[in-house]
């Protein structure tokens, strides 16, 4: 177990588009950070740069203290599990999960009963038990997944790295996986760096998430204080579905203000002033019958999605597209077209710079 | 157009759909017999076949347009004609393989319209049938009989297909073990060994195969130890004149293998390699290079690359993954590749030719050619010798098979 450091991390490959642009960042000691962003945001790439699987073009890297940039993949003691399991095909499962200590760098530091031992224990914790002389194909997409972890996890590597490991997973068995990993992670405490582009996958498996976009580093922090004070606009609608709503505008003595728009600032932004994005969760909306109290602002119904126990329905406020998400019940059975009127000054309410 | 032919023309029997495809092949067949009669010169036969292409041709013509029962009374008639017209070629030519398969292609169709056109569902179809009962068990019928008339016509064609490969091994295998020196002839009339033992015990023949084998084997080792690192370096990595050389690569393959034979025969004198073993597997090797670099980088494209990060993230090294991962991966592709090396090497003659000129370093191939002028009248031997030089091909082909179809199928291998 380790420390993980970026240091001004800059990546430009060779056609010239920059995939990290000056990243920083710490992991701490058996911490587990998701690497979230959208596709092409640089994350896979600050994780290739980890492993050693691509090189740095500026910055350092550092792995519990020591500067990694110049040492191979092999040396520098990970794991990773990669999206397509990178299974050896024409290994057995238990060939795939001993691999790496009868032929990497641990041969001969590792005697056989000792590797013996390590597979079954990785073979219990995965349940795996039956399927040891198997090949890679005859494996569900689920037991691949989980023998592609336990042959990271074996060796007891200082850093475990994954690289979207549930994205080629239906979606039950992700759901499943994702309780999986995080129970092994409390389990072993391993470092762990994780890249996802599904905000509910950061959400419920981090201890803090490094949210990424455009190669840069947009906020990192555990993953409520991302949800409920997001950095910027970016984080803001990257997390939480649906996203939060954002009104540009301006903040001005206890108000806000955007075009028609105008209402008043819930009382802990009600000093600030200037220009900015108003930014509210959906369930923080509160929607009423058209009426007169000091906050409301009128609105339209445009859509209304049922999903049970909320519904999500989508608004025009004064030109401006808000979503609510309200408890299902009789008041949100209105029709599209239907003049309502919404509350969008809320204690949870944020107010962002960018 | 009445509502019963609107059905009609959607219920055709299979039968009558049959006939309208197989009578013109038909005819298309007896107008190839019809130029090769031309050739034979051979009048009557030549009569005989144009007017069985004229009355197959009036019995097609009375399948197509509207339906009437006279119709297939003349239909039936041109069939009868023509199925007479076969029975006379029958009987007044030989029964040569060649002749009895004429006659068949005269006897046959007509035959088969004839006992169609004779059958219950065609006569009612062609009567305007259109009622119920009539049109249900056309249509039943038809999906019993359509996939196995599909069946023969795909057996016919295949079968005619078939002849051309096959006939030459029979006659080459006929005149082997044929007593003396005849070309021609019955098939099968007379065995004897005499040829196989003569080139079995022939010193110069063990000499030849000697050699192949030295320069084969000695070929396929050279080139999968230059292709299999060249097309690993084509593959996984990116250097400066990668582009280029791949290119240049196609290029020396483009050219036939003539234009390089002069060079090639300086470069070997000048390095004292003409009639040795060695200066044939450095240049068989050599020619053979680009397609099998081609081959495996292609092949090696398909092995994820995930896999081997893996492996290098677990303390491999270049070397431990090449051998330990891409190399167990791609062992169908470098089968094709061995043995696409092996063939390429057995089998040549000019570069062989111009190269070994002495007796003792001739290959097979070389050997075999200088049977012909030497032996004169020995097409006997000739013919054995020319089976024995094939049955290695045939047997490396049996065994690989199985490579054969994963090497040359891409993405043969999934992660």
């Amino acid at each position: 177990m380790s420390t993980v450091e970026f240091a001004h991390v800059t990546k430009r490959f060779e056609d010239g588009t920059t995939a990290l642009d000056s990243l920083s960042l710490r992991v701490e000691e058996g911490e587990f950070l998701v690497l979230l962003g959208p596709s092409g945001c640089g994350k896979s790439t600050a994780l290739r740069l980890l492993a050693g699987l691509e090189e740095v073009t500026a910055g350092d890297i550092l792995i519990g203290g020591n500067r990694v940039n110049d040492l191979p993949a092999g040396a520098r003691d990970l794991g990773m599990v990669f999206q397509s399991y990178a299974l050896y095909p024409h290994m057995s499962v238990a060939d795939n999960l001993g691999f790496g200590l009868r032929y990497g760098r641990h041969r001969e530091a590792i005697d056989e009963p000792e590797i013996r031992e390590r597979i079954a224990g990785a073979v219990d914790m995965l349940g795996l038990g039956d399927l040891l002389e198997r090949r890679p194909r005859e494996l569900s997409g689920g037991q691949q997944q989980r023998v592609a972890i336990g042959r990271a996890l074996v060796r007891r590597p200082r850093v475990l790295l994954m690289d979207e490991p549930l994205s080629n997973l239906d979606a039950k068995l992700r759901n499943r996986m994702r309780l999986e990993i995080r129970r092994l992670h409390e389990l072993h405490g391993t470092t762990t760096v994780y890249v996802t582009h599904d905000q509910v996958e950061a959400m419920t498996l981090a201890d803090r998430i490094a949210v990424i976009d455009g190669g840069r580093l947009q906020q990192h922090a555990p993953p409520l204080d991302a949800y409920h004070r997001p950095a910027n606009s970016f984080v803001a609608s990257f997390i939480g579905t649906p996203p939060m709503n954002l009104v540009e505008g301006e903040a001005a003595s206890g108000r806000f203000r955007s075009g028609e728009l105008s209402f008043p600032l819930p009382e802990h932004l009600c000093d600030r002033t200037g220009p900015g994005f108003y930014g509210i969760r959906p369930e923080s909306v509160r929607v009423r019958e058209a009426g007169e109290a000091a906050d409301s602002v009128p609105a339209t119904v445009i859509g209304r999605e049922n999903l049970g126990s909320t519904s999500v329905m989508h608004l025009d406020v004064l030109g401006h597209p808000i979503t609510a998400s309200i408890r299902a019940g009789p008041e949100t059975d209105v029709a599209p077209g239907a003049r309502i009127a919404v509350s969008l000054t809320h204690a949870a309410a944020v107010l962002l710079e960018e | 157009m009445t509502a019963a032919s609107g059905i009609l023309a959607w219920v055709v029997p299979a039968e009558v759909a049959a006939l309208r495809r197989w009578l013109p092949a038909a005819v298309g067949v007896l107008a190839v017999i019809f130029g090769l009669e031309l050739l034979r010169g051979e009048g009557a036969r030549q009569v005989g076949i144009v007017l069985a292409m004229v009355l197959l041709g009036g019995c097609r013509a009375c399948l197509s347009g509207s339906t009437h029962t006279w119709k297939r009374h003349v239909g039936a008639a041109f069939a009868t004609a023509s199925g007479a017209t076969g029975i006379a070629m029958f009987a007044s030519g030989g029964t040569s393989v060649y002749e009895v398969w004429t006659a068949g292609w005269v006897v046959i169709p007509a035959a088969v319209a004839l006992y169609w056109l004779l059958s219950t569902r065609v006569a009612g179809w062609m009567a305007g049938r259109a009622d119920a009962a009539f049109v249900d068990a056309c249509l039943r019928g038809n999906r019993r009989l359509e996939p196995r008339l599909a069946q023969v016509g795909a057996q016919v064609l295949l079968l005619h297909a078939c002849v051309p490969v096959i006939v030459p091994l029979v006659w080459i295998a006929d005149v082997a073990v044929s007593p003396g020196n005849v070309l021609g002839g019955a098939i099968g009339d007379a065995f004897s060994a005499e040829h196989f033992a003569a080139i079995l015990g022939s010193a110069a023949f063990g000499t030849w195969v000697a050699n192949s084998l030295i320069v084969s084997t000695g070929t396929t080792v050279a080139g999968l130890l230059l292709a299999i690192p060249a097309g690993y370096a084509f593959s996984r990595y990116r250097f400066s004149g990668r582009r280029a050389s791949m290119f240049l690569f196609v290029l020396v393959q483009m050219f036939p293998g003539i234009i390089i034979l002069l060079p090639y025969f300086m470069i070997m004198k000048s390095l004292g390699l003409l009639n040795t073993s060695i200066g044939l597997i450095v240049v068989y090797s050599v020619t053979a290079l680009p397609l099998c670099v081609w081959m495996l980088k292609g092949f090696f494209d398909s092995i994820p690359r995930e896999i081997e990060e893996a492996a290098a993230i677990e303390g491999c090294t270049r070397l431990q993954i090449f051998r330990r991962f891409v190399l167990p991966l791609s062992l169908p592709a470098v089968a094709v590749t061995a043995l696409f090396s092996f063939l390429t090497a057995w089998n040549e003659f000019l570069l062989a030719l111009v190269f070994n000129t002495s007796n003792d370093q001739y290959t097979l191939p070389v050997g075999l050619a200088s049977m012909i002028p030497a032996t004169g009248q020995q097409w006997g031997d000739f013919a054995a010798a020319s089976i024995l030089v094939s049955v290695p091909v045939v047997i490396l082909f049996i065994a690989f098979q199985k490579s054969l179809v994963k090497g040359l199928s891409a993405g043969a291998i999934k992660g």
